[in-house]
């Protein structure tokens, strides 16, 4: 790996919070695992929230959603800074009780716990190209931390033990001064056809100043043990990405290969839930993952094609400011 | 052109251990060539046809001084009755020499002109009837930018180079109704071993040489413009702009004057220095002073040093056996500095740029403030890399630590020069236990000030 990529991956993890942030801070560090072949899976996040001019405020919150069958179970708890250990040397976040480190996750919200470990042996994957996580554009930044990790253990709901064994995901780090204004973000760790196949791609429209950006999506994919780019600033005019509620549809080209895709999910699939924004505002995240995706893929060398699809592996996550048109009711 | 054009393809590369023809041969190999590898250095090639083996091509490898005839025409000899065939020959192999003419003896001119124009001619002549009788073939001839150049104190190596770039440009035409392709490369300054051998002389040129590696090509690159140059059939590749440049403004003599007037000043030595005896009392006096204001530098600054605590901090993971996976917390915080502040400082000498290094460390699963001894290098000239190596003990055992801050320019300062990938193992058995990425975190840079102390070796 190139020195360059291996510094930038060694800083993966790093927490970009800082006391001084007056102009606005978000951070989070999420994983996400499916069940190899139910439509059942978890997702937790541990986040960090300064709002602007209001360092005073800062809080962290912890977030869990478990999605089995249909049914999806959201809690959040609210912390003050001072319940939590932010440690800047090492990837060790403590928000309450609960903690999160390269290889375990464990904690618990009411009546909701999770007692988890990892592994991963891939390095880290850049949606965005290296140079821009050191740009203050786009505000928001995000990295694939742990991209194939396979998780075990055990979440407890309620009475409901579930036992994860050899679950795929992934572990995610997000910062920045404000959210994207408006975005649909997926991720599939682990195809049906291809279970080493990783597919992150965002289609986004960002501030600009007090206008909103034309729609850009970037898209980076693991095929064939080779990281595939379409992020390159030509990729943000050629990409295409196109989505509403509650279908995604997406096309990008770079000098290896052509690909194709849709991700959906029904209205049912999603839970909604209410993120703080930097600006006093609210934004509304409608989260899935347990979305299906299908991706085509052509090698422009070969002229060969190959169609990947998972009915549930998918995470499918869109960020809007209405709170009911999509139908989906909006928690915390 | 797709890269498997050079499936099946037998390529000779001279000079290839190391440097622009390992790279060189490391791109065809990529590309599905079989290779011919020669080189003098025996040790260094074996590495290499090792190296290259691994890619799933023929790999064969000759022990040749290119400047023994006789060799050249031995392993000509082999090829033909081995292989029957070759079809590109690349005439990499030199030496440099860098210094004023009047000081070059008669046989370092020999041994000059013997490797990098004998040499590229011994392997045409050996594989030209070959070529002619298969008809075809590529050959390959590394010049150099000094061709154009011409610069004072390169005036040697600079003739010979041009002398083979001439060779190469007209044979490109003589050998042409062969169907055999001559491609002359002319490589700008490379960071490669080639330039250890360079003999220097006064400050200039030898710091010249030693800032080499922020201006000069990396072989990689180099590498890959001359297998595209190849590839394409190309008759000369120029590969840096700065070798077109230098060529055309040789021909506008004033701006070649001006090249050569100031290249002389700086790179090369101080002549007609004269010593004179003080004709004065005055004169006398003053050179009193001085001669007593130097010894008394030397005298109080001879042992002074200093000391400045830093903090690397991240995390660590243990190699499979050796403990449980994940990555965890290291940590260690040492005191570096030099003893002798004059011999930091000195270029010339053995203890430039290294320091003196202790301290404890921390490595979750390991040990908790481990005392730790070792150096710290500062090796931002020659390999643009921060070493840090150090021994600490735990529970009887001995283990050695080393970290590396790598590609250290002046443009990535901030992130190549806070970043540590370290290798911890067992100093008997050598075992590697745990990989690990380090971290100078900007918040403690104020503590990491603040804790700078002049100090004084007792010696």
């Amino acid at each position: 790996m190139h020195s360059k990529l291996k510094r930038a991956a060694a800083k993966a993890n790093f927490l970009r919070y800082r006391k001084a942030h007056n102009r606005g801070h978000y951070e989070s560090y999420f994983i996400r695992a499916n069940h190899p072949n139910k439509a059942t899976a978890f997702w937790i996040r541990y986040t960090l929230f300064v709002p602007r001019q209001k360092t005073q405020n800062a809080i962290a919150e912890l977030w869990a959603v478990y999605f089995e069958n249909g049914t999806i179970t959201p809690v959040k708890q609210e912390y003050n800074l001072s319940d939590c250990v932010l440690n800047t040397s090492n990837f060790n976040i403590k928000i309450g009780a609960s903690h999160l480190r390269a290889f375990e996750a464990k904690g618990s919200i009411e009546q909701f716990s999770w007692d988890l470990t990892y592994e991963n042996l891939h390095p880290p994957i850049f949606l965005l190209p290296l140079a821009m996580y050191d740009l203050p554009f786009p505000k928001a930044k995000s990295i694939i931390s742990q991209p194939f990790a396979s998780f075990g253990g055990h979440l407890k709901i309620g009475d409901q033990t579930v036992v994860i064994d050899n679950w795929l995901g992934s572990q995610n780090h997000n910062w920045g001064t404000e959210h994207t204004n408006r975005y649909a973000w997926g991720q599939v760790v682990g195809f049906e056809q291809d279970n080493r196949c990783l597919l992150e791609l965002i289609t986004a429209s960002v501030n600009i100043a007090k206008w909103s950006s034309p729609f850009i999506t970037l898209i980076v994919l693991y095929y064939n043990d080779k990281i595939q780019y379409f992020h390159q600033f030509k990729n943000w005019i050629q990409n295409k990405g196109k989505y509403a509620y509650f279908t995604w549809t997406f096309e990008a080209k770079n000098s290896n290969l052509e690909i194709k895709g849709t991700i959906q999910a029904e209205q049912t699939d999603f839970v909604g839930l209410r993120y703080y924004n930097t600006d006093g505002t609210d934004k509304f995240c409608l989260n899935s993952k347990v979305a299906s995706c299908t991706l085509n893929i052509r090698e422009l060398k070969t002229g060969k094609t190959r169609t990947l699809s998972t009915v549930n592996r998918c995470a499918f996550e869109i960020l809007t400011d209405e709170e009911i048109a999509h139908g989906v009711p909006i928690h915390f | 052109m797709s890269k498997k054009k050079f499936e099946g393809k037998y390529v000779l590369i001279t000079g290839a251990a190391q440097g622009i023809g390992f790279h060189t041969a490391m791109q065809f190999a990529k590309a599905g060539a079989n290779l011919i590898l020669a080189d003098i250095n025996k040790e260094k090639l074996e590495a290499a046809t090792e190296q290259l083996s691994n890619l799933s091509i023929d790999v064969l490898m000759y022990e040749v001084n290119v400047a023994d005839k006789d060799e050249v025409q031995g392993m000509a000899k082999d090829i033909i009755e081995k292989i029957g065939r070759l079809d590109i020959l690349i005439n990499n192999a030199g030496v440099g020499y860098h210094g004023e003419m009047e000081d070059m003896t008669l046989s370092e001119w020999k041994r000059l002109i013997d490797v990098n124009l004998w040499g590229p001619l011994y392997h045409i002549y050996a594989f030209l009837p070959l070529m002619k009788k298969q008809g075809f073939g590529q050959i390959v001839n590394i010049s150099s930018g000094q061709s154009f150049f011409r610069l004072p104190t390169w005036g040697a190596y600079a003739s010979v180079k041009l002398a083979l770039g001439v060779i190469s440009e007209v044979l490109h035409y003589e050998l042409k109704s062969y169907n055999i392709r001559l491609t002359t490369v002319y490589p700008y300054m490379v960071n490669t071993g080639f330039y250890n051998d360079v003999k220097t002389q006064g400050i200039g040129a030898r710091l010249s040489m030693m800032l080499l590696p922020l201006y000069a090509q990396k072989p990689e690159r180099v590498a890959k413009i001359i297998f595209r140059a190849t590839q394409r059939k190309k008759r000369v590749e120029m590969v840096n702009i700065l070798n077109s440049f230098a060529k055309y403004a040789r021909s506008i003599a004033p701006v070649a004057h001006f090249m050569d007037t100031t290249t002389n000043f700086l790179l090369g030595k101080r002549k007609k220095k004269v010593i004179r005896e003080p004709k004065t009392s005055v004169q006398a006096y003053l050179q009193g002073i001085t001669y007593q204001m130097l010894s008394f530098v030397q005298r109080y600054t001879g042992n002074l040093g200093f000391r400045i605590e830093e903090i690397m901090s991240g995390e660590h993971e243990f190699e499979p056996d050796f403990g449980n996976p994940g990555k965890r917390a290291m940590e260690f915080t040492v005191r570096w500095g030099p003893n002798s502040f004059l011999d930091w400082i000195n270029p010339m000498g053995e203890s430039f740029l290294v320091n003196d290094l202790s301290g404890t460390v921390s490595i979750e699963g390991l040990c908790q403030d481990a005392p730790c001894s070792g150096t710290l290098e500062l090796k931002y000239f020659d390999e643009q890399k921060i070493i840090y190596t150090f021994e600490f003990q735990v529970d009887g055992v001995l283990y050695v630590f080393r970290g590396e801050k790598r590609d250290i320019y002046p443009w990535n300062l901030s992130t190549s020069h806070t970043c540590c990938f370290g290798e911890l193992s067992r100093k008997e058995s050598g075992d590697l236990i745990s990989t690990s990425v380090t971290h100078f975190h900007l918040n403690t840079l104020p503590s990491f000030l603040a804790s700078f102390q002049l100090s004084r070796s007792k010696s």
